[in-house]
């Protein structure tokens, strides 16, 4: 009796072969049904083209249009001149839109509403001014002043100057500042408001050209000028600066960028002094500080004079 | 009778007389087939009726399964239920689901394996086989092979199938009974177990408190957060000045740690100037360090507009303005050195090759923003 007569093929189980091929099938069915309703569709929709900017950028220009650093090279271009009678006197939308500008710019040490209590304010010396009281102000809280203030900053304190906001906006935050004060501002100075306006009226503001970075690289690579290594004395040369050299000196490459930087820095000790505050990065050995005026203007004399001598083939 | 009888068990010495028995029986349909063999014999499964297994089907749906779930799951959270766009994709990004389907189509077929084949197809748990407690056990785990008929249902006819044992050339014939011990799984069974497991904890912790507390030869456990060492901040009692953070000797700077020669960034910016070429090498590593900690504050291009406006309450300056860029390059220096008001000092997170390159950079991202008319391309 031979093993495939004794289990002759029945009803049951083939129907059971039957069943267990239909739910495998029905399980490869539904995954497939699951893709072609999801996943097809979603890469259907993700082929449709998005509709793009008009542009007249060469295509190469818009890549790495999220980094902002690669933004596409804009030309510079001129603002015209604003008109005195927009800003000269506050205005609804002319506060408004100091408002905006002084939250973004000026509220980190100003604080909110102008009291000097920014958080950045605690880190300042002088401390920023409060605008809500007359009290300490040194360049005057007048229109005229305070653009000046905005526009050249304090020198020697935190006050930067924020030359490049636009003067309309400039002049918007003025109004704004002064809208912050509750205390009685006094009177204008006609002849300095007239100038603000004639300054106003006669100059525009400047946009500058713009290029991306990684061009702006390319660009100033090219433009730097290499230094060749400064020729240490040769071992030989046994005579006092020769050795002097050998002695300050630990990188001649580096040293020779340094000595070249140096033009105009006053007489030999501002120079030896400041060549030895860059040590050991500017190529001096940290040493070197340590040598006496004598020698340092030895160093200086042999470098600077060497380099004249560079310059003159 | 019959109901009192778990198998009828034959052996037999050599592996082709036990698949021979095996055919030869199976027709009869006496009972189920099992076989016990101190090792594997070929085709003895097909001789006793094993079919194939069904478990890799099982898995593979169960798989499938699970990838479909895990698919639907994660379209209905990220595109329906919380729609939420990452990384600027579309919110149907399904190679970014792919991962996890991964996971749960591994999750869901090993599982159904494990258990699957555990559970349901070998009937476990099965506890005290009666067949470990028959005489032939003895010979079966050292040199004979075991037929048995197992009974599947009242009908059982133990004669028949031990005859037919016989007829197919057993050379002895066991009668196995259902086992008569209670079942191991019943409800005293488990309380004693668990009872046992608590009374086995008590114990233990017993001991070893007894053992920390009263025998001092065994050391007191040592926790992670007493360790004898100096932590730098903190105070000390090892050194007579209490401080754990040793100050240098007299007279000594640590390696790579020469003070500043300048006091404030305008006499850094008297005195130094940038000792590294400008070439491509620099600027990139200068662009990465301006990248890593300066961008979050001074902006991507340099403008003074943090990265994060709204967490960072100082006011960067714009690197940009006329003030800023008139500055020298070792006034850049000098405040990475010194810090200045909000913007904090960088002497120790980067070494000065760094700072020296991000002031390149800084230059770098002023001509990108200031550039002359013959760089436009
Ligand atoms: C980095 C911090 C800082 C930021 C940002 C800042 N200021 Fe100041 N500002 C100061 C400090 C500090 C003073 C005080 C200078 C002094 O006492 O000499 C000051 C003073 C002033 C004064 C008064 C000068 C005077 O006459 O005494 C004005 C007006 C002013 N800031 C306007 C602004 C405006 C407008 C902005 C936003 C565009 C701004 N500041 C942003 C720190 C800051
Ligand atoms: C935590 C934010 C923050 C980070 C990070 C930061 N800065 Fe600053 N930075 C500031 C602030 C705020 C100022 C303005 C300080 C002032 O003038 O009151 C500033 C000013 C500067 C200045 C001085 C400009 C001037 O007025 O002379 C330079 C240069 C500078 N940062 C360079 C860098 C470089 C390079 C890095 C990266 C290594 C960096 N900063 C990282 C916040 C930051």
């Amino acid at each position: 009796m031979s093993d495939e007569q004794s289990t002759p093929t029945t009803w049951g189980s083939e129907a059971k072969g039957l069943a267990n091929r239909f739910a495998l099938g029905s399980g490869v069915a539904v995954t497939f049904l699951l893709f072609g309703l999801i996943v097809v569709p979603a890469l259907l929709r993700e082929r449709r083209p998005l509709p793009r900017p008009p542009s007249d950028q060469p295509a190469a220009a818009s890549v790495g249009w999220l980094d902002q650093a690669e933004t596409p090279a804009s030309k510079g271009r001129d603002l015209p001149p604003v008109d005195p009678a927009t800003v000269m006197t506050p205005n609804p939308k002319l506060l408004a839109r100091g408002e905006v500008l002084f939250k973004q710019n000026c509220t980190s040490c100003h604080g909110e509403s102008g009291q000097g209590n920014g958080p950045a304010a605690g880190t300042l010396n002088p401390r920023p001014r409060n605008f809500t009281q007359p009290a300490d102000w040194k360049r005057g809280f007048h229109v005229a002043d305070i653009f000046t203030t905005i526009s050249t900053g304090v020198k020697g304190t935190g006050m930067a100057a924020f030359d490049f906001i636009m003067p309309a906006d400039r002049m918007a935050l003025v109004h704004y500042v002064r809208s912050l004060g509750g205390f009685d501002h006094g009177a204008e100075d006609p002849k300095a408001l007239q100038a603000l306006a004639d300054q106003f009226r006669s100059k525009g503001f400047h946009i500058p050209n713009r290029i991306p970075v990684s061009l702006a690289i390319k660009k100033m690579v090219t433009e730097q000028a290499m230094v060749p290594p400064l020729q240490l004395r040769p071992a030989e040369d046994k005579s006092a600066s020769a050795e002097l050299l050998r002695f300050a000196i630990v990188d001649p490459f580096r040293a020779a960028r340094t000595v070249a930087a140096t033009t105009n820095r006053g007489d030999l000790s501002t120079v030896a002094r400041a060549w030895a505050a860059g040590a050991p990065d500017n190529g001096f050995a940290p040493a070197a500080a340590g040598l006496n005026a004598a020698e340092w203007s030895e160093i200086v004399r042999a470098l600077v004079g060497r380099r004249e001598e560079a310059r003159q083939p | 009778m019959s109901s009192g009888t778990f198998a009828v068990l034959g052996l037999y010495s050599e592996a082709e007389k036990i698949v021979d028995a095996a055919n030869q029986i199976r027709p009869h349909k006496l009972g189920r087939l099992e076989a016990y063999t101190p090792y594997p014999v070929h085709g003895l499964d097909r001789a006793i009726g094993l079919e194939p297994s069904r478990l890799g089907r099982l898995v593979m749906l169960m798989g499938v399964m699970g990838a479909g779930l895990a698919l639907l799951f994660e379209w209905w959270v990220s595109a329906v239920d919380y729609p939420l766009v990452t990384s600027g994709k579309p919110l149907f990004s399904w190679q970014a689901f792919v991962p996890v389907m991964f996971e749960v189509t591994v999750l869901f077929a090993t599982f159904t394996a494990g258990m699957a084949m555990l559970f349901a197809l070998n009937k476990l748990p099965f506890f005290g086989h009666p067949v470990l407690h028959s005489k032939a056990i003895k010979d079966i785990t050292r040199d004979k092979l075991a037929l048995s008929i197992e009974a599947t249902s009242a009908a059982f006819d133990v004669e028949a199938a031990h005859q037919a044992l016989i007829d197919s050339g057993a050379e002895s014939v066991e009668i196995v009974p259902v086992p008569t011990w209670d079942r191991p799984l019943s409800l005293v069974g488990l309380l004693r177990t668990i009872a046992a497991i608590v009374a086995a904890c008590v114990v233990a912790g017993a001991g070893l408190y007894a053992a920390e507390k009263l025998m001092p030869i065994v050391p007191p456990m040592i926790h992670m957060e007493d360790q004898p060492k100096l932590n730098a901040f903190r105070e000390s009692s090892f050194f007579p000045d209490g401080r754990g953070m040793r100050p240098a000797v007299a007279g000594t700077v640590a390696r790579g740690h020469l003070p500043p020669a300048f006091a404030t960034p305008e006499e850094a910016g008297t005195l130094l100037s940038n000792p590294l070429p400008l070439i491509q090498a620099i600027a990139e590593r200068g662009r990465k360090v301006f990248g890593d900690h300066c961008a979050i504050c001074h902006g991507t291009v340099g403008n003074g507009v943090p990265l994060l406006s709204r967490a960072y309450g100082g006011k960067p300056g714009n690197f940009l303005s006329n003030e800023i860029r008139a500055r020298p390059d070792g006034h850049y220096f000098g405040v990475l050195m010194l810090g200045k008001n909000a913007m904090p000092s960088y002497a120790a997170d980067l070494d000065n090759d760094d700072r020296w390159a991000a002031v390149h950079y800084i230059r770098i991202l002023q001509r990108a923003q200031n550039a002359k008319d013959e760089d436009l391309p």
